[in-house]
């Protein structure tokens, strides 16, 4: 994929996202209740305390060019189950997408 | 004969019982997901503290770490961490020492831990409780 030019790379990083998305309903990033595509991943947690890992990190991927503004900590993602709370940002591909980890905010 | 030091868990055990959604003595795995709190009773050993003819003074080392996940910040995981603490020890003072087996505790320092980057607010302490008591020389199961 990496030698696709200019604007094919752009449509099929975005066919790539959208065919891994769900929607879900953000307010933060200069949204208030939109709908977005976002990719979830869930996997274990940096190692903790005790015998055990039990911590989980989640996390939700956007293409920057869904969000008005750049993403801040404590702007919330609801996927209709859970409403999350971001609590740290990864800027991915030279801003072209934020990796937002999150936390159960309710 | 049950060992003296079985008797000293199986009184911090007792005291613990129904302070968190999970008290469990030498766990394998970390508590459930489903659960907020948790109270795990761990084995530190034992060193030798004292003797004399016929008897032997350990130094018996109850390793307490407790979890709390919540949904509310910081603010809020910290203070639930903060009364589970508090809960614990006041619980493990009223049991120990035990009348005839254990006759003095000490409590050793904290820590406090913050789970990083995990999917709720998710902190843990840590404490020792230190527990005296004489056996017999030789048996570990007979109090002297």
């Amino acid at each position: 994929m990496t030698d696709i030019p200019g604007t094919d790379a752009a449509a099929a990083l975005r066919r790539c996202h959208d065919k891994f998305a769900v929607d879900v309903t953000v307010t933060g990033a200069g949204l208030s209740g939109a709908t977005v595509k976002a990719v979830p991943s869930n996997r274990a947690g940096d190692a903790f305390q005790g015998p055990g890992r039990s911590a989980r990190t989640i996390a939700w991927t956007f293409m920057a060019a869904d969000l008005p503004s750049a993403p801040t900590r404590g702007m919330t993602i609801d996927d209709g189950t859970t409403l999350w709370r971001v609590v740290d940002i990864e800027n991915l591909g030279g801003s072209a997408s934020f990796r937002l980890v999150v936390e159960a905010a309710s | 004969m049950t060992a003296v030091r079985e008797q000293i868990f199986a009184a911090v055990v007792a005291a613990l019982a129904g302070l968190a959604d999970e008290v469990e003595r030498m766990p394998s795995g970390d508590m459930s997901p489903s659960g907020d709190t948790a109270l795990h009773i761990l084995d530190g050993g034992q060193q030798l503290d004292d003797g004399e003819a016929g008897t032997t003074r350990w130094a018996l080392t109850v390793g307490i770490d407790g979890y709390v996940r919540a949904t509310g910040g910081g603010a809020a995981a910290h203070a639930a961490l903060n009364a589970l603490y508090v809960s614990a020890v006041q619980a493990l003072f009223a049991a120990l020492p035990i009348a005839g087996v254990s006759d003095d505790i000490e409590e050793g320092p904290l820590s406090v831990m913050v789970a990083p980057r995990a999917d709720a607010r998710f902190l843990a302490f840590s404490f020792d409780l230190t527990v005296f008591y004489a056996t017999k020389r030789g048996d570990p199961a007979t109090i002297n």
